[in-house]
């Protein structure tokens, strides 16, 4: 009787261990998959990097300007910057005079943050520079972009709160080379452009006057006469690459970010040489397969092995909100 | 001649011509095994002594089976007075109880015969023997006896010994019990005592102590108790449990290629019922049953895609992620479907059997109550689609209500004891519909083969 009753309730016990069966989904990648190391020569739209640098743009400041056929017109920004008009300044790419209806884009960069996300360093031709405010200015009618007339500028009233440098210079920003921005002191046989500083010393204020449209940077340069200077390069995992990230070197003394260019070689990111004794914080940014990577390693600038310092940075994978919250705090 | 060979002569002489009465139920089972067809198969191959050899094992199996249930079943037959004694200096041939005027009065022997078997009982008191001359009724030979002081613990049935064989024990009187006394008679005596003790001890049942005559049914073991009528209005509850295994049916349109493919996309797993049921089995050996079954098949779901893109993420030793890449590979999605059923199946069938074993050959109808299903199949683009019930409304999920199937099988049953039988019952059962829905035209069956183990439980 034992015996008959132990085999059938063997067989029940089998009956329902066996009913728990699992349901399965399962991915089999194909071999040879793995993460993409490669650097490259030329940056592709399609890449991450591309994607990442849309991703951080700071959105321009709209407004319009009515009609300058008779006179002037100005407005003032957020940032309490007035930009000034003058009449009939405007012309188009085909030389007719505009005067009305025109749409203006325009945005100021302050903050070392902000420079990143719109990449743009405080370099001019591999020297550094230390930056009051980076300025974009746009004018469009009927989606063509318009152009200040030769012989004509527009004006920048610009309140600062610091007081005013001697050596402040005016800069274009030359956007020739998308990888390698840069600004440039323009040719003042040719060009009207400059910065002038604000009498007042109670309100210290830069009057900038330019031919120019589109960036415009109120900068100095760093005087490196006398002091060591060193390039920094960064040490990161392989997976990160010229392809999907960027890298920035931040001084934490001054108004100044130095971006890192990629070198294919050596499959780094390398600055030109900086000066030494200087605090900065490395900052690496990426975008990898739908995910936002984001890494910051403080150090001060030595003069290295052949005067070039390895900074190991280890990012991890961030938020772009995160990110975009970290950079503010820079 | 000494007094050993006058008394074999004694019992010689009386038994010479003695023919006891043939028990009925004797011819009747003699009657019923030749109306029987003879058995065929292996008994082709025996001849001579080895047929011997097997029908004595068979008879000697029986007899002892009956015995068995006889004692084990107490269903108040006959009583024997399965008392062995031994006796010796014996002088009579018969049984018989000394009934003496009170109990514990030495001295007196009085003979009283039982029927044509008197025996001495010489007196005692506690602690004496008795003596007592049995006879079996298998041979005209009487029985020697001789005394022994042990307390015979079982009553034994009578038991043929050779001539000049002595018995095997006697047994001592217990103490006088106030359980005796409220059962043995006052003033019976010693003979009650002993022959109320002798039943005692080997029968749970009293007998009445005024039978004292000789009944030769009560002597011999009974015929088994063969279980005449595996019919006769008895009514049983049981329930069970058991594999299943399905055998699917595709119907569609056409040279249907979704099909085909929905075919090669499923496969059988496996499957169980479970369930209760009451039977009722007529005088005439029909019986009608109905209950509650549960059934539930499983079926494995494979399906299988490639260039499928997939984020990897690389994970360092803190946890952290690190990094992230795509990697393309092939996707292989495996679900169990299962199916689902209540019914109620109802059947008429034929019960017949014996002793042990039972057989119930019937059929009827299973009306399915509620079905439910999860899981996923293929549509007909070939992807995965939900069919799980409640889950979504889908043309691709299947019926709650399968409709009627007709099923069949042969129950049978052992028994373990007078309530309960172990039950088998291989079925099998043929769905009518099919349990898709009629929004495709591709149509699936399930039919059933399966095998039910379980219990009966004897209502009576």
């Amino acid at each position: 009787m034992k015996t008959k009753y132990t085999i059938f309730l063997t067989l029940l016990i089998s009956m329902l261990l066996y009913a728990c069966q699992k349901d399965n989904d399962m991915f089999t990648p194909d071999p040879g998959g793995g993460p993409d190391t490669a650097w490259h020569n030329i940056i592709s739209n399609d890449m991450y990097i591309s994607s990442l640098r849309n991703d951080l743009l700071l959105p321009f400041q709209i407004d319009s300007i009515k009609d300058v056929t008779d006179g002037s017109e100005y407005f003032t920004s957020s940032e309490g910057v007035t930009y000034v008009f003058p009449r009939q300044f405007a012309e188009d790419e085909a030389g007719n005079i505009i005067t009305r209806d025109m749409q203006v884009e325009y945005s100021l960069l302050e903050k070392k943050g902000d420079m990143i996300r719109m990449n743009k360093s405080t370099v001019s031709e591999n020297r550094l520079l230390i930056s009051e405010g980076h300025f974009f200015v746009r004018l469009e009618k009927n989606s063509q972009n318009l152009r200040v007339r030769e012989g004509w500028v527009i004006g920048m009233d610009y309140p600062i709160s610091s007081p005013t440098h001697p050596d402040m210079n005016f800069f274009y920003g030359d956007e020739s080379n998308t990888e390698n921005f840069t600004w440039r002191i323009p040719d003042n046989t040719t060009h009207n452009s400059s910065i002038n500083p604000g009498n007042n010393p109670n309100t210290p204020r830069y009057l900038i006057i330019s031919d120019y449209l589109r960036w415009i940077s109120c900068s100095r340069f760093f005087d490196t006469t006398g002091i060591n200077r060193t390039t920094i390069t960064t040490n990161l995992p392989s997976h990160f690459t010229n392809a999907n990230t960027m890298a920035f070197v931040v001084f934490k003394n001054m108004n100044a970010v130095v971006n890192m260019p990629a070198s294919v070689v050596t499959r780094k990111f390398t600055t030109f040489p900086l000066p030494v004794n200087e605090e900065i914080k490395v900052v690496v940014i990426s975008k990898q397969a739908g995910g936002y990577y984001y890494g910051a390693t403080d150090a001060v600038t030595t003069a290295g092995v052949n005067n070039n310092q390895n900074i190991t940075v280890n990012p991890t994978k961030k938020s772009l909100a995160d990110i975009k919250a970290l950079l503010a705090a820079l | 001649m000494n007094d050993n060979q006058q008394f074999d002569e004694h019992i010689r002489s009386q038994f010479n011509d003695y023919a006891p009465d043939v028990h009925p139920r004797i011819w009747e089972n003699i009657v019923a095994r030749k109306d029987k067809k003879r058995p065929i198969g292996f008994w082709f191959i025996l001849s001579g002594y080895k047929l011997i050899i097997l029908l004595c094992i068979l008879l000697g199996a029986g007899i002892g089976t009956g015995i068995y249930f006889k004692k084990s079943a107490g269903s108040g037959t006959e009583k024997k007075p399965v008392v062995k004694f031994s006796e010796k200096n014996t002088q009579s041939a018969s049984l018989s109880l000394q009934k003496n005027t009170s109990p514990g009065e030495t001295g007196n022997k009085s003979k009283e015969k039982l029927h044509d078997l008197p025996v001495t009982v010489s007196n005692n008191d506690v602690g004496q023997e008795i003596l007592v001359n049995p006879v079996s009724p298998f041979s005209s030979r009487r029985v020697k006896i001789t005394t022994h002081s042990p307390l015979a613990t079982t009553n034994e049935n009578l038991v043929t010994k050779e001539e000049e064989q002595t018995n095997s024990t006697s047994f001592t009187l217990p103490e006088n019990t106030d359980e005796e006394k409220n059962i043995v008679p006052t003033g019976s005596g010693l003979s009650y005592r002993s022959f109320y003790w002798g039943e005692k001890i080997g029968s749970k049942q009293k007998e009445k102590s005024s039978s004292l005559s000789f009944n030769p049914s009560k002597l011999f073991p009974d015929c088994p108790s063969f279980e005449k009528n595996s019919a006769g209005n008895k009514k049983y509850f049981e329930a069970y449990i058991g594999p299943d295994y399905a055998f699917r049916s595709f119907k569609d349109t056409g040279n249907s290629g979704y099909m085909q493919r929905r075919k090669e996309s499923t496969k059988f797993v496996y499957g169980f019922s479970a369930g209760i049921r009451y039977t009722k089995v007529f005088n005439n050996a029909m019986s009608i049953r109905a209950g509650i079954n549960y059934s539930q098949l499983t079926e494995k779901f494979t399906y299988s895609q490639g260039n499928i893109i997939q984020i990897v993420y690389i994970i360092n030793n803190n946890g952290d992620t690190i990094g992230s890449y795509n990697t393309t590979g092939k996707r292989y999605k495996t679900t169990f479907n299962q199916y689902r059923s209540l019914d109620i199946p109802i059947a008429i069938g034929y019960e017949l059997g014996n002793s042990r074993w039972h057989a119930n050959i019937n059929a009827g109808v299973a009306v399915n109550i509620y079905s439910w299903q999860k899981g996923e199949v293929l549509d007909t683009a070939y992807q995965p689609v939900l069919i799980t019930t409640g889950k979504n409304s889908s043309p691709y999920q299947f019926k709650t209500n399968a409709g009627i199937g007709f099923i069949g099988g042969v129950s049978v049953y052992y028994k373990l004891n007078d309530k309960l039988h172990f039950m088998a019952e291989p079925y099998f059962r043929y769905n009518l519909s099919p349990f898709t829905k009629h929004e495709i035209t591709l149509k699936q069956k399930n039919h059933i083969l399966g095998l039910r183990l379980g219990i009966r439980f004897d209502l009576r």
